[in-house]
């Protein structure tokens, strides 16, 4: 019914996109040349690792990671059971109905059981849909859903309700039924009545013919239906959520038959999977191939042994294997900062578009580069982003490499540096010499900014601190010190309060009294690795972490306020 | 306990819990499920002796685990009843197994066939004390359940008490080692929300303290170290405590390190923390980490049951103007850690005005249930020569596993006067006691050794079978060759069982000596005065009237309400005026309470159950008024100091927290104020007053939570040394910080100065937290004053009554005792006592009621016949006796020959010091005569 010809086009499509992203795999880069060396070192890479004992690790990560999606389920059990309800459901789906006729010796898709395996993956996979839709509905904290997540729930929605919307009607349709008797049996007219009083008993069948079903009548076309019809049409009971469709559109089956509306159905149906195959490479479905290949890279490729170029084009899969779920924007340790800081670039989720712009040598623009730059810069390194990434992304890495990457070009925020100094320092090889002039450079700037308080102080207005509600717990603070007693920078130093300025339960308390200058110039605010530790054994529900993210932020508006922002520091 | 397990009318029911309840206050059926402990408690008679053979060793629950017990034992040295039960879990018999407990026991008092048991009982009220558990910080943090060393303050009670696992030893605990360092860590499970517990415990800082002066006396160089965040020793005399701790080395740190590690080396706990700037790494031999309340699990179910509400942290609900009856508590009434966090004292103030209440319910049915017991009327054994019976026990083999019992009867029948000696099993029990008593009859006995345990808990059971053998009970002596020689020498038998000859030997010779005594009896007067008209006198006297007695209510001023009168607010929301009013009118209807206002006391005289009193009335005009009574009731409260600092007197900006509320209740804050500072512990906790006022940072809290209601736009900063603002205050202390007053603390070395300028204050101090000076421009400052004593001393004096140094009243016992005095008949409450708040005052002036009317409810008082007894003829009336009776037993009355001594034999306790003191010894301490104790320690040296 369908022309051949549109699926070859959409085939064609599909894969046509697919070489062309896998070609922006190794062509891509943030810090590496790209192009054909890269594709030769991952074919070297790919014949080492296929005739190594590494595969055992990639069948496990294919086991645990792919198949059984075990990231996810460590992260959120919501989510990984609407993701398995929806990996599965649609997988099998196009197993055994879409390509059921090229894959299944003796496919016939109203015989059991793919009668009913179509409707029980349908039904699994519209579960998914609903559950994620849901999820998206309710919100993640500080996450927005894109255009993106929006058009995959629902395609995948529109291709599974018109699917059963079109099974549900056809089960109805008397033109179906004459398609289908012409087709395959050859019976008398009395035959042919019975097994329509049959089919209108038994199989939902609505015929313009047929009233009342008399009783003689239907076990007659039981016998007529056993002969020509039951070894390849089994009771449309069994496509159970159809069915039930079926049976609500019953009234309406007349006139829907009338103006064709099954058929009409079925193209709308056909089309759609179509059009979604077509384009799917451009979509977010393209993580259906990212994804496991992302976890599969990460289980086998080690970063301090695999060539630079198969990271960089390892980086380049991943940044194609976000999904935009927003686990680590919930993750994240400073997404605290937007609430001070309205830059969605601060984000984790949110950064990938421009890295993957950056990746692909197209311009920014000046207010993409701002954000990206302070975006990168605000990290703290905690690593929770690429603990949680259900696509095994490695995003601190990205973020990393696109802060070297933009130094390469010159670009730095001068504000930005210190927090992840200890990182940059841990890296001193990959950063090269030089790599704590920026942040001596911002602790002048900031000085200069915020002078040592003089005494006495006095007691401030508490408006002068403009911080989120989560972070003006800071006013039940008692003072106990928990805060400054468990934490790892603090416990760094013989006299910490010389290099940390003030103490994080200072910090608070500075908080309390409305002492905005001292607050926002302790050095404590950029020596923060937000572990964490204070916010959680904070007796009084203190949200000191994010007091200080927040603070940090504070300081990062002030210093910038009427100054240049992004600009090229030579040297770097 | 003992005294509760020994009362005829009180039955115990352990092992025993609700199941449902119907009827109404005044009638209700209660039932019961009591749950088998397999060890019939009438028959056991807790020797132990199961115990020594029980295979099987577990953690002994009693030392927190860390000593051993078996699975058939007695819970603790001093449990009550003293009986055994069976640990199901454990004993092998319930795996088909041993049984050596069921042949060991010779009074067949196991029984493995006890089964659960359900039953009735009829009750008019009920009181419920359901305790509180501590909290065992499991998970979390500290490292406890991980490393060895680091344990909670209950585990460490037990370590450092003689009966305890180690003896009484320090030690710690991974390598049996006495520490040289210990640290204390506060507020475990408390004030922490993370544990889901705002509040704080109330008596952790004190018992923190108390282990670390105890271990001092165990080892005076054990270093020890409290991490605090608010040390608050609240209660009376906790202050000194602290401050003794101070002055011994205790060091104080306020700084909470939750996380703790361990030195794999050692075993040591490494604590790391900021102190003055500095990150500081201290190794600490142990930890003890002070854990708090954890209401009791089955509060919920048993509100469920019994229709009471339990607040947000478990606790049940009262309101703090009727802190014993639950929501709906007619006829149930709740006291102790069941409704708040407290210390012994308050514990005991709480749960007696709960039986207080009770007991108004039910007055008209007092005694009605009441057992007495009837005794064949007394042989006269005058003229007769001595027929001494000894009867020796077993105790299982808790005496006769070392002593040979049989060598000691055949020794003790070849004494002189001794007619009768044998050896029992178990002396106390039933048949032992039933053997006495018959061998009384038969063989005519006139004196009775028994040779057992110790007549301190032993002594009265005994002298009931001589009693009802119609001998007199003091014609007993018991001699405790258990605790004095089997259980202290029992790796030498031998010894062991000459020393027992000798003790025997000894009381022998006494017994001969032992005449019969009378115990005299005294007749009660059953009116109450009470002294004070405020919210403690109004309620004593209330609940006094409504359990029937007559009270005469004196107060100096012209109306009743006391301090009460000035309060407008308080921090749970109540309404203090309409309480007032409220209690006004109830005790001006009440026909039972005879009011003088505006009268006082001018003269006192009398002894318990039989008081003299003259009223004047205040200023002197007006006629004298003449009261007698049985007991008295001291309610005279205490008043907020006048502060000598801060300016106070030279503006009208400067008040006291009271002065405050006033102002906010009537005229409200003016216009132009913007800034309130309140200072705390103005004058005290200082070297002239060195007690905390206990309400003060309550009223703080409250007054800025009152001022931010008002005029949110206010700046309220609260200058403090401690916040102690304990159990559920702390929930307003909270609030408040999230309402913004900014609680500050300042350092009593460097007080906040106050510049007057303007019409405001120019307020400079020193912030620790910060390290920095401060300064702030106020326009009305707010002292927290203590409450002083309002002229308790001479009042003191006048009674004859001790007072602290401070000057309030000074009770019996400041734990055990807290609203009795040394002098039978006159009790204290209120502000007299210490300053408390409002639902305190009401709990302790119900107890002074109730312990008022169990002195009223007799007709008469026994006393007993050990006592003094003055020999006229040689006394010289020198009065040196007098001084020497810390009771006021003694008196001089006129006699024809000039004075002469009286002891009043129901006041006084028998301690003899005034026969001591006697230069011509004319006083005669019965039962205890020189003739009786020379001529046993004659015996002993007579061999």
């Amino acid at each position: 019914m369908v022309p051949d010809i549109l699926v070859w086009i959409s085939l064609a499509a599909f894969l046509g996109g697919i070489g062309w992203k896998v070609w922006g795999w190794f062509k891509g880069s943030l810090r590496r040349e790209g192009g054909w060396g890269r594709l030769g070192a991952a074919l070297r890479g790919i014949y080492g690792t296929i005739l190594s004992r590494k595969v055992l690790v990639l069948l496990k990560a294919l086991l645990l990671d792919v198949v059984l999606q075990l990231r996810t389920y460590r992260e959120d059990r919501y989510r990984w059971l609407m993701h398995l309800l929806l990996y599965w459901g649609f997988g099998l789906l196009i197993i055994t109905h879409a390509l059921g006729k090229v894959l299944i010796e003796g496919y016939v898709s109203t015989a059991m059981p793919f009668l009913f395996l179509r409707d029980l993956f349908g039904a699994m996979a519209l579960v998914g849909a609903s559950m994620a839709a849901g999820r998206r509905l309710r919100g993640i904290p500080r996450f927005r859903s894109a255009p993106m997540d929006v058009y995959a729930i629902v395609v995948v929605a529109l291709i599974l309700l018109s699917g059963f919307l079109l099974k549900g009607v056809r089960i109805t349709s008397y033109r179906a039924y004459l398609g289908m008797v012409s087709e395959y049996a050859a019976l008398s007219e009395e035959e042919g009545r019975a097994l329509e009083a049959y089919w209108v008993r038994n199989f939902g069948l609505v015929s313009p013919n047929i009233r009342e079903v008399p009783e003689e009548l239907v076990s007659e076309g039981a016998e007529v239906h056993e002969f020509s019809c039951a070894s390849c049409h089994a009771s449309p009971r069994w496509a159970f959520l159809s069915y039930g469709i079926s049976k609500a559109v019953r009234p309406l089956a007349r006139p829907l038959d009338r103006f064709g509306v099954p058929g009409g159905l079925r193209w709308f149906h056909v089309l759609l999977c179509l059009f979604a195959l077509a384009i799917l490479p451009f979509t977010k479905f393209f993580h259906l191939i990212s994804v496991p290949l992302s976890l599969l890279l990460n289980a086998v490729i080690d970063p301090r042994r695999s060539s630079p170029l198969n990271l960089e084009t390892k980086r380049m899969v991943e940044l194609d294997a976000c999904v935009h779920c927003g686990t680590c924007t919930a993750k994240c340790a400073v997404s605290a900062t937007t609430e001070v800081i309205p830059n969605r670039a601060i984000l984790p989720s949110e950064k990938i578009p421009s890295l993957k712009t950056l990746a692909s040598g197209k311009p920014l623009g000046d207010e993409g580069l701002r954000e990206i730059l302070e975006g990168v810069y605000l990290c703290t390194n905690c690593l929770r982003c690429t603990v949680s990434c259900p696509s095994g992304i490695d995003l601190q890495e990205l973020w990393f490499e696109a802060r070297e990457a933009l130094l390469q070009r010159g670009l730095v925020d001068p504000v930005l540096l210190t927090p992840f100094s200890f990182y940059r320092g841990l890296r001193r090889e990959d950063v090269g010499e030089g790599y704590q002039r920026p942040i001596l450079s911002l602790r002048e700037r900031i000085s200069r900014a915020f002078g040592p308080p003089v005494e006495p102080l006095s007691i401030g207005p508490p408006e002068v601190l403009d911080l989120s509600s989560d972070a003006q717990t800071f006013r039940v603070c008692f003072s106990c010190q928990t805060c400054t007693n468990v934490c790892p920078v603090v416990s760094q130093y013989e006299r910490p309060k010389e290099v940390l300025g003030l103490l994080p339960h200072q910090i608070m308390r500075a908080c309390a009294l409305g002492l905005r200058e001292m607050a926002l110039g302790a050095p404590m605010l950029w020596m923060c690795l937000t572990c964490y530790q204070c916010q959680e054994l904070c007796p009084q529900g203190v949200n000191v972490t994010d007091v200080l993210i927040e603070l940090r932020g504070l300081m990062v508006k002030a210093l910038k306020e009427g100054r240049d922002e992004v600009r090229p520091v030579s040297g770097m | 306990m003992a005294d509760a397990g020994r009362h005829p009318n009180i039955r115990i029911l352990t092992n025993t819990e609700v199941v449902d309840i119907e009827g109404r206050p005044g009638a209700f059926t209660v039932t019961l499920q009591k749950h088998p402990r397999f060890v019939e408690e009438d028959l056991c008679t807790g020797c132990r002796t199961c115990q020594s053979f029980c295979p099987v060793l577990m953690p002994n629950p009693f030392d927190e685990g860390l000593g051993e017990a078996r699975a058939i034992s007695v819970w603790c040295p001093q449990a009550v009843p003293a009986v055994a039960y069976v640990d199901r879990e454990r004993c092998l018999h319930f795996q088909g197994k041993c049984g050596i407990c069921l042949t060991v026991c010779k009074n067949n008092a196991v029984n493995f066939q006890q089964k659960r048991k359900r039953g009735k009982v009829n009750v008019g009220a009920i009181v419920i004390t359901a305790g509180y558990e501590v909290f065992k910080p499991l998970k979390g943090p500290y490292g406890y359940g991980e490393f060895k060393n680091v344990v909670t303050s209950i585990e460490y009670e037990r370590i450092t008490n003689s009966t305890g696992p180690t003896g009484g030893e320090i030690l710690r605990r991974s390598d049996y080692r006495v520490p040289h360092k210990i640290a204390w860590i506060q507020c475990v499970g408390s004030r922490d929300l993370k544990f889901g517990r705002s509040y704080c415990s109330a008596f952790c800082c004190t018992y923190a303290i108390k282990q670390a002066l105890v271990t001092k006396d165990h080892h005076p160089d054990i270093e020890t170290v409290i991490f605090h965040n608010d040390i608050r020793t609240f209660g009376k005399g906790f202050e000194d405590l602290f401050n003794r701790a101070l002055s011994r080395g205790v060091r104080f740190v306020r700084s909470r390190p939750p996380l703790l590690r361990e030195n794999p080396e050692n075993g040591n706990i490494i604590v790391s923390y900021v102190a003055q700037d500095r990150l500081i790494r201290e190794e600490f031999d142990m930890v003890v980490l002070s854990v708090g309340v954890v209401p009791a699990p089955g509060n919920r179910d048993l509100g469920r049951i019994l229709g009471l509400e339990v607040n947000e942290h478990g606790f049940f609900e009262i309101h703090p103007f009727y802190p014993l009856e639950g929501a709906d508590g007619k006829g149930i009434y709740v006291g102790g850690n069941s409704v708040f966090p407290m210390d012994i004292p308050d514990t005991i103030c709480s749960s007696g005005a709960a039986a207080a209440t009770a007991a108004e319910l039910l007055a008209s049915q007092r005694g009605s249930l009441a057992v007495k017991k009837q005794y064949p009327p007394e042989r006269s054994v005058e003229g007769e020569e001595p027929r001494i019976g000894v009867f020796v026990c077993h105790c299982g083999t808790n005496i006769a596993g070392v002593v040979d019992v049989r060598e000691v009867v055949q020794y003790v029948k070849g004494l002189k006067d001794v007619v009768y000696a044998e050896n029992q099993l178990i002396s106390c029990s039933n048949e032992g006691l039933r053997r006495i008593t018959n061998l009384i009859r038969e063989r005519g006995l006139n004196r009775v050794v028994v040779a057992a345990c110790t007549p301190r808990t032993h002594e009265q059971i005994f002298r009931e079978a001589l009693r009802e053998a119609g001998l007199n009970p003091y014609l007993l002596e018991m001699v405790n060759i258990r605790e004095h020689c089997s259980w202290v020498h029992s790796m030498d038998k031998k010894e062991a069982t000459e020393k027992a000859k000798e003790l025997l030997r000894m009381a022998v010779s006494r017994a001969r000596d032992l005449a019969p005594l009378k115990e005299p009896s005294l007749k009660v007067n059953p009116r109450a005065l009470v002294l004070g008209g405020g919210l403690a006198g109004m309620t004593a006297s209330l609940s006094l009237a409504r359990q029937g007695f007559e009270v005469y209510l004196v107060e100096r001023e012209r109306e009743l309400g006391g301090n009460l009168r000035h309060l407008h607010y308080t921090l749970e929301g109540g309404d203090p005026q309409k309480l007032l009013q409220k209690l006004r009118q109830r005790v001006e209807d009440e026909e039972r309470i005879r009011l003088y206002l505006g009268y006082e006391l001018l003269d006192f005289s009398g002894y318990v159950g039989n008081f003299k009193s003259v009223l004047v009335p205040v200023g002197g005009d007006g006629d004298q008024v003449e009261i007698e009574h049985g007991a008295l009731i001291i309610a005279t409260g205490g008043k907020p100091l006048e502060p000598s600092e801060y300016h106070y007197g030279e503006s009208e900006r400067v008040l006291t927290q009271l002065e405050l509320e006033r102002m906010m209740a009537t005229t409200g804050i003016p216009e132009g104020i913007r800034t309130v500072v309140m200072i705390q512990c103005v004058e005290s906790r200082n070297e002239k007053r060195p007690y905390c006022s206990r309400i003060c940072c309550g009223e703080a809290v409250k007054n800025g939570l009152k001022l931010k209601e008002t005029r949110p736009d206010l700046k309220v900063v609260v200058l403090y040394r401690d916040m102690r603002t304990y159990g559920f205050f702390e929930d307003y202390y909270r609030k408040a910080r999230e309402k913004g007053v900014l609680f500050l603390p300042y350092d009593p070395e460097r007080k906040p100065e106050v510049e007057l300028e303007g019409d405001g204050f120019k307020v400079r101090w020193w912030v620790p937290t910060l390290g920095q000076d401060f300064e702030l421009v106020a326009d009305l400052l707010v002292l927290s004053v203590p409450v002083v004593p309002d002229g308790n001393r001479e009042l003191a004096q006048r009674l004859g009554l001790p007072s602290t140094r401070e000057g309030f009243f000074m009770e019996a016992h400041p734990k055990l005792r807290p609203v009795d005095f040394g002098t039978d008949g006159i009790f204290l409450c209120g502000m007299a006592h210490y300053p408390k708040y409002i639902s305190e005052t009401i709990a302790q002036a119900k107890t002074a009621a109730l312990r008022a009317a169990v002195l009223l409810s007799q007709e008469e008082i026994r006393g007993s016949g050990a006592v003094c007894e003055v020999i006229e003829g040689l006394c010289i009336g020198c009065g040196a006796c007098i001084e020497a009776c810390t009771y006021g037993a003694i008196r001089l009355i006129e006699v024809k020959g000039g004075k002469k001594a009286q002891v009043n034999p129901v006041i006084c306790r028998g301690d003899g010091l005034c026969s001591a003191r006697c230069p011509t010894g004319a006083i005669r301490l019965n039962h205890f005569t020189d003739e009786q104790i020379m001529d046993q320690v004659d015996a002993l040296f007579e061999a």
